[in-house]
């Protein structure tokens, strides 16, 4: 098997483009109303601290992660080029991001310990998701690390969802693709109008699927203050939605074909 | 390397056959002719056989073994192909150097040489070389790849007569100093027909013609004279075709003649080409169609 | 070398004749060095099998000679083994359609004998 070869490329290339991102958002999010205020005669209320987010190179990430995990097709017609099958090709591509989710949280770590220290104001956290995860046990150490994971989890589920969105979209052509792509959240965000209008006038509460969703986030029951959300329930719900995923996108990367 | 058995391939299309139980064995280090008219199913073929699209029925096997998503068949296969597969952005040198690293070798000396030779720029990026420099840079890689088989789907689309001597030098050069297989679909019969060992006819979904290009060749004849009299010598025989001019008629044969026929001293028998050949073989298809 | 490529023989027998012909014509002397197969193949765009297999029928007829390692040359002798066959070949290969065209244009067999002798005269005054 070429997983090995096939892995290289992919990573090298994850790794390329991850770099491109943060420079662009940085550019973005930084520089740019820098050079606004600047023209505007405004530096002297410029403060770095106000346009750096706490979460950049985290929010960086998990849009990252989402879009290379749905740019299915191309890598494909490539690796099918190169004598490589799909299997390989599926194999290679979720060992690539996974390192890249972990590289990528270790980024966020420093930048996160970097931000405490030099820009940010008191009581802000490492992670976004300390907020409800941060003080369940009672030792700091093992709540850094729950955090961690979950947070590894959040983005490697975001990361999933990307891939079977993408493979899905590839299986079809241009055309069938831009449809799906603008008639899928169409018809979602009706569905959605009309669920809450229904829930609204009762004659369907949906309670249920609410309380279903905080119970995988770890609100198991009425309680629990923030911070101390059950850590497990997070974790073993990312790892069921991540398998399933992950089976679909396998499963349908077979099916894979060129020309369409 | 073992040989590449197709049995009973099937491809449907909707409900469209376009290939029907087509049966092949590849064996190694020979160069064979895939020929069909347009649309006959050579690219479908080539598709099916490299693990692209998947079959409606039948198998593509080396060693008992299926080659869908086998990498260690699929890695030893290059399918040169009207498809652009390669990322568009992508540089020349990227893409030289991104299959070096996929297919498990590549010769890069060869491929610095040809390079040179068909003046093809490294450095321009895969969406601005013209037709003939992308099917250039195809070839380049086709004959520089390690690998067993090489399938070559119209290898000279948009290439100049320069650029087409240079190819089949170079893809000779490279077959005496590392047999492999090669199988050669194109429309340009006439400069393959010394070059290919074994010809494949594909027509109406079918392998029409399995064999030697020797063999083919021999029995192929242009039988000329006077029309009563080639009408009456080839009675009974295999007539694919027929040229008119005045009283003089040419009937094109294939197959066997009648040992014991004798010919006529107005008539006169020779061989054809293997361009003429097809040709006369193939062309029922669009009269079938007409009427 | 001039290789002239029509399609009534099978092309290794083509290619046999040929070389034949360059070593008659003294192209490639007794004892030199014939071009390889890769060297033909790539030339002509011939399939290097069938050059070898026209090669081959050279060798067995002892006009060229395998030496190896180094590749193929042309055998002592070849040149007078190729007009010994060649002389053999004549009665076939030119009288007999000799004939035959004669007949066809009523050509008697004196009228041709004359005609012979005329052709004779002709190239000794060359």
């Amino acid at each position: 098997m070429r997983t090995k070869a096939a892995f290289k490329y992919q990573f090298q290339n994850l790794l390329k483009l991850l770099g491109w991102s943060y420079l662009w958002a940085v550019v973005g999010i930084v520089v740019l109303p820098f050079i606004f205020s600047l023209i505007l005669g405004q530096a002297d209320d410029y403060s770095l601290s106000s346009y750096i987010p706490n979460g950049l190179t985290a929010i960086v990430l998990t849009i990252f992660v989402f879009v290379t995990g749905g740019m299915t097709y191309d890598g494909f017609k490539l690796f099918i080029q190169n004598g490589i099958g799909r299997k390989t090709y599926f194999r290679s591509k979720v060992y690539a991001l996974a390192l890249i989710i972990v590289l990528g949280e270790a980024i966020n770590l420093v930048y996160g310990a970097l931000y405490q220290r030099l820009i940010g104001k008191s009581g802000t956290r490492l992670f976004g998701l300390s907020v409800l995860y941060g003080d369940y046990f009672k030792n700091s150490a093992a709540n850094l690390l729950a955090v961690l994971l979950i947070t590894l989890l959040f983005i490697a589920c975001v990361a999933v969802t990307g891939m079977v969105i993408g493979t899905i979209l590839g299986l079809f052509s241009r055309r069938v693709q831009v449809l799906l792509i603008v008639g899928i959240p169409i018809l979602m965000f009706i569905l959605l109008i009309v669920l809450v209008v229904l829930n609204d006038q009762s004659s369907l509460k949906l309670t249920w699927l609410w309380q279903f969703l905080v119970f995988i986030i770890g609100v198991v029951n009425d309680n629990i203050h923030s911070g101390h959300l059950v850590v497990y329930a997070p974790m073993i719900s990312g790892s069921v939605y991540i398998a399933v995923m992950l089976s679909i996108a396998y499963y349908l990367t077979l099916k894979l074909r060129v020309p369409r | 390397m073992k040989p590449i058995k197709v049995a009973h391939l099937v491809k449907q299309f909707n409900k469209n056959r376009v290939l029907d139980d087509i049966s092949l064995n590849i064996q190694p280090d020979t160069i064979y002719g895939l020929l069909g008219r347009n649309g006959a199913g050579k690219s479908t073929l080539f598709n099916i056989i490299t693990n692209r699209i998947p079959m409606s029925a039948g198998e593509v096997t080396i060693e008992g073994e299926p080659i869908a998503n086998n990498d260690r068949v699929l890695n030893r296969i290059y399918l040169m192909s009207e498809g652009n597969l390669y990322p568009s952005r992508m540089r020349v040198g990227e893409i030289f150097k991104l299959t070096a690293g996929l297919y498990q070798g590549m010769d890069l000396e060869l491929v610095s040489n040809l390079t040179q030779q068909f003046g093809l720029d490294v450095k321009t990026r895969f969406n601005k070389l013209s037709t003939g420099y992308r099917s250039i840079l195809k070839l380049i890689i086709a004959l520089s790849v390690d690998v067993d088989y090489v399938f070559l789907d119209e290898p000279t689309l948009g290439l100049d007569a320069n650029h087409r001597e240079l190819f089949y030098d170079a893809l000779l050069d490279s077959y005496a100093k590392r047999p492999r297989t090669f199988v050669i679909s194109t429309h340009l019969i006439e400069e393959i027909a010394n070059l290919i060992e074994q010809v494949w006819v594909l027509q109406n979904g079918h392998i029409t013609i399995n064999e030697s290009t020797e063999e083919m060749l021999q029995k192929g004849y242009a039988i000329t004279g006077p029309t009563e009299d080639v009408v009456a010598y080839t009675a009974g025989l295999n007539v694919i075709g027929q040229d008119q001019l005045g009283n003089l008629r040419v009937n094109y044969v294939y197959g066997e003649l009648v040992g014991d026929r004798a010919i006529p001293d107005t008539v006169s028998v020779s061989h054809i080409d293997l361009q003429k050949l097809f040709v006369n073989l193939t062309s029922q298809e669009v009269a079938t169609v007409e009427n | 070398m001039q290789f002239n490529f029509d399609s009534t023989e099978p092309l290794y027998l083509q290619v046999a004749e040929q070389i034949e012909e360059a070593i008659f014509l003294n192209s490639f002397e007794e004892g030199a060095q014939v071009p390889s197969t890769t060297e033909i193949s790539k030339q002509f765009h011939i399939n290097p099998a069938t050059v070898l297999k026209g090669m081959n029928i050279l060798v067995t007829a002892g006009f060229l000679e395998k030496k190896r390692g180094l590749g193929m040359f042309v055998s002592t002798g070849a040149h007078r083994k190729i007009r010994d066959k060649r002389q053999t070949e004549f009665y076939q290969d030119y009288v007999i359609n000799l004939v035959n065209e004669a007949q066809k244009l009523t050509l008697s067999e004196q009228a041709i004998i004359e005609m012979v002798k005329r052709g004779f005269e002709a190239h000794e005054t060359d």
